[in-house]
């Protein structure tokens, strides 16, 4: 378009300039500024480019309407042959103006601005896709610290006994085995409401809120209270092992001693209560707090840690878990076996399958062994209690 | 006033001195022989334009003068033979080739060249006595070389004026006639036309966008105008253009381009504010005299070539 302009406008010019050659055929028309003929060495100046900026400025004045003066000088630049430069400062200046002004002229926006819009939309799409994965993601971490979170009150229910300190102890990377002591809990708290009265057992349900408070503040009392606990690593299993453990060992040993720790976690739940009832009414507003306290730490950690974490934590859970079971698992005969105190417990095995109590040397246990001579095997290359599943039953052999 | 004159003076004087030093060959001249010569390029070029101009202008203006031509030329105003045999010897080819550019034949070419020699040398006396010798006009602030073509140049034109004023009187009044028949290009553009109606309102379109071009022609910067008579008035290529307004042929054919827009704008603006045309009817009259001249302009130089021979017959 623009270039047709120029074309239209230059073939105007080649014939306004033919009819001034026309009326330049006469020389009669040149009379008028014949007086003011730049002489020789004007024009010489001129053509070499050798004059002083205003002079040069009104000679050309005269060569723009004098046609003799113009054309000596155009015969005489060709003559010259001065180099000149390829693109002066002020051309520079224009063109980049011009160029400017070529950036912004309609036909170039034309195209330029649904292309921008297309590519600010293509941005944006991005940058929300990928904030909704930064997201999802910060979702799913925050799942391990909610679940940490979701124990430490849950376990409150079963507070009486260790295991809720085990559940503080516990590390964001431990997360399913804190599941697994959360499973654990309940059932150990069964057992020891069993044990304990029905009053205990309505004391226990009456402070599972105060509990959730305690938890925090009274942690480390369990812990303390079992040394054989606090000692060791902060594993999953292990919150639940001491109740768990703690049986055994004191069961095994004598009765008496399974009687003093049920009536220790009596008293435990007793001054819980006493503790409740005092507080009771601060406590309710405090626990909300406290306990949302609790998630946001639990959910930092979760964040920061299993944010740095989140491609390692499995590998180096898997190792961790690898070396704490060559410490305390045994496979025999394809069964795996932990240990558990004094008791090795088939990883298969589940506290509420109904468990068969074999004593080793008893009719039974010949019987047993003789149907099925693995577990002969097992017994006998595993000392002390041992709790096998096989063929989908639990022995108990002591 | 007279400070200044002092002041003027003093720079002058110490800018001869450098020039005969910075010269190959000063041709045992004194600075003194050379400050009238300087004196008066420093107020032709200089003074002039900027009275006012300060001692370094002054300065930067009189070192960049052609030391060794300008006393070679003095050197020979003032009768030194051996610099006359050397201004003969280095700058006949010069003048041979510049007197045949300028004539039609070697004959003429030949003629012309003894002219510029005789009038360098100042075969003619002034009427003080003295020759008038063509050699005092050199300022050396060009080249000698060029200085010796733009004489030629000159001396030519003149020639050839002399000899056409002999045949004026009988060819003004048909080379009017001719101007005069050309001006009416308007007519051959209708000439194929069929309906008389529109070759009338496109003649009448013709002049009026010729009339708003030639106004916004005038309307343009100095540099801008020479620039469109370089090219399209007498015919010049954009690099010869360009060599006249020392620009580059990049430079030169950027500047047109500029220029035509220019023009288009103002021709626009002139037809739309002072005509009462719209946008669409410029725009279609621009098209329409541009497909009209495209195909005529070729009949319209035949025609001038026809009309020229013819008189050159008779």
């Amino acid at each position: 378009m623009k270039e047709t302009e120029n074309n239209q406008i230059d073939l105007l010019l080649r014939s306004l300039a033919k009819r001034e050659g026309a009326r330049s055929i006469s020389p009669s028309s040149e009379t008028s500024i014949e007086a003011a003929h730049l002489d020789a060495d004007e024009l010489n100046a001129f053509a070499e480019q050798a004059l002083p900026p205003a002079t040069r400025a009104r000679y050309m004045t005269h060569l723009v309407d004098c046609t003799r003066c113009r054309r000596v000088v155009g015969d005489l630049s060709a003559a010259a042959g001065l180099p000149v430069p390829p693109v002066t400062h002020a051309e520079t200046k224009a063109s980049v103006w011009q160029k400017l002004g070529l950036l912004l002229s309609p036909q170039v926006l034309r195209y330029a601005v649904p292309a921008l819009a297309i590519l600010a939309v293509i941005s944006v799409g991005v940058l929300t896709l990928r904030q909704q994965s930064r997201t999802e993601f910060v979702a799913k971490n925050q799942e391990t610290p909610a679940s940490v979170a979701v124990t430490q009150t849950d376990l409150p229910d079963s507070s009486t006994t260790p295991a809720p300190a085990a559940g503080i102890s516990m590390s964001p990377r431990k997360v399913p085995d804190a599941t697994a002591a959360r499973t654990d809990a309940p059932a150990k708290h069964g057992e020891t409401s069993a044990a304990a009265t029905g009053a205990g057992e309505t004391s226990a349900d009456a402070i599972s809120p105060l509990s959730k408070s305690d938890v925090g503040r009274e942690a480390p009392k369990p812990v303390t209270t079992d040394g054989q606990l606090a000692k060791q690593p902060p594993f999953a299993p292990e919150p639940a092992a001491p109740g768990a453990a703690a049986r055994p060992q004191n069961a095994a040993p004598s009765e008496s001693a399974k009687n003093e720790a049920i009536a220790k976690q009596k008293e435990q739940t007793e001054a819980g209560v006493a503790a409740a009832r005092d507080a009771n009414n601060e406590r309710a507003t405090q626990d909300k707090d406290v306990s949302d306290t609790r998630s946001r730490k639990a959910a930092t950690l979760g964040r920061g840690g299993a944010g740095i974490m989140r491609r390692d934590a499995p590998r180096q859970e898997a190792e961790e878990k690898r070396g704490d079971e060559d410490s305390e698992t045994r496979a025999v005969e394809g069964r795996r076996f932990r240990r558990r105190g004094n008791a090795w417990i088939d990883t298969a095995y589940d506290d509420s399958r109904p468990t068969l109590t074999v004593v080793r040397g008893s009719e039974q246990y010949r019987a047993l062994v003789a149907d099925e001579p693995a577990i002969r095997s097992i017994a006998e290359k595993l000392s002390g209690e041992v709790v096998v599943v096989w063929k989908g039953r639990a022995y108990r052999i002591r | 006033m007279k400070e200044r004159n002092e002041q003027i003076e003093t720079l002058l004087a110490a800018a001869a001195k450098r020039l005969i030093a910075r010269a190959g060959e000063s041709r045992s001249l004194d600075a003194l022989a050379l400050v009238p010569r300087i004196k008066a390029a420093v107020e032709k070029y200089l003074l002039k334009d900027d009275e006012n101009a300060s001692s370094k202008a002054i300065d930067e203006f009189c070192d960049g003068l052609q030391a060794d031509d300008l006393c070679l030329i003095v050197a020979c105003e003032r009768g030194d033979e051996t610099a006359w045999t050397d201004l003969v010897a280095r700058f006949t080819t010069t003048v041979r080739s510049a007197a045949r550019s300028a004539s039609s034949n070697e004959d003429a070419a030949e003629d012309l060249a003894q002219s510029i020699w005789a009038e360098l040398y100042g075969l003619r006396v002034r009427s003080d006595g003295k020759p008038s010798s063509k050699l005092a006009y050199y300022s050396g602030r060009g080249s000698l070389a060029g200085w010796l073509r733009a004489v030629v140049a000159q001396l030519a034109v003149d020639q050839h004026r002399k000899q056409s004023r002999l045949v004026q009187t009988e060819e003004d009044s048909d080379l009017d006639r001719l101007a005069n028949d050309l001006d009416d290009a308007d007519q051959i553009v209708s000439v194929g036309t069929v309906n008389p109606e529109n070759a009338l309102s496109e003649k009448f379109a013709g002049a009026e966008m010729h009339k708003a071009l030639e106004r916004s022609f005038k309307k343009l910067s100095d540099e801008d105008r020479l620039l469109v008579k370089l090219y399209y008035f007498d015919g010049l290529r954009l690099r010869e253009a360009g060599a006249v307004l020392g620009v580059h042929e990049a430079t030169a054919s950027r500047r047109l381009t500029r220029i035509h827009s220019d023009l288009r704008q103002h021709v626009e603006c002139i037809l739309m504010s002072e005509k009462g045309w719209t946008k669409s009817e410029t725009d279609r009259s621009f098209a329409e005299i541009a497909v009209h001249l495209d195909g005529d302009l070729e009949g319209l130089v035949a025609l001038r070539d026809a009309k020229t021979q013819e008189h050159s017959v008779t």
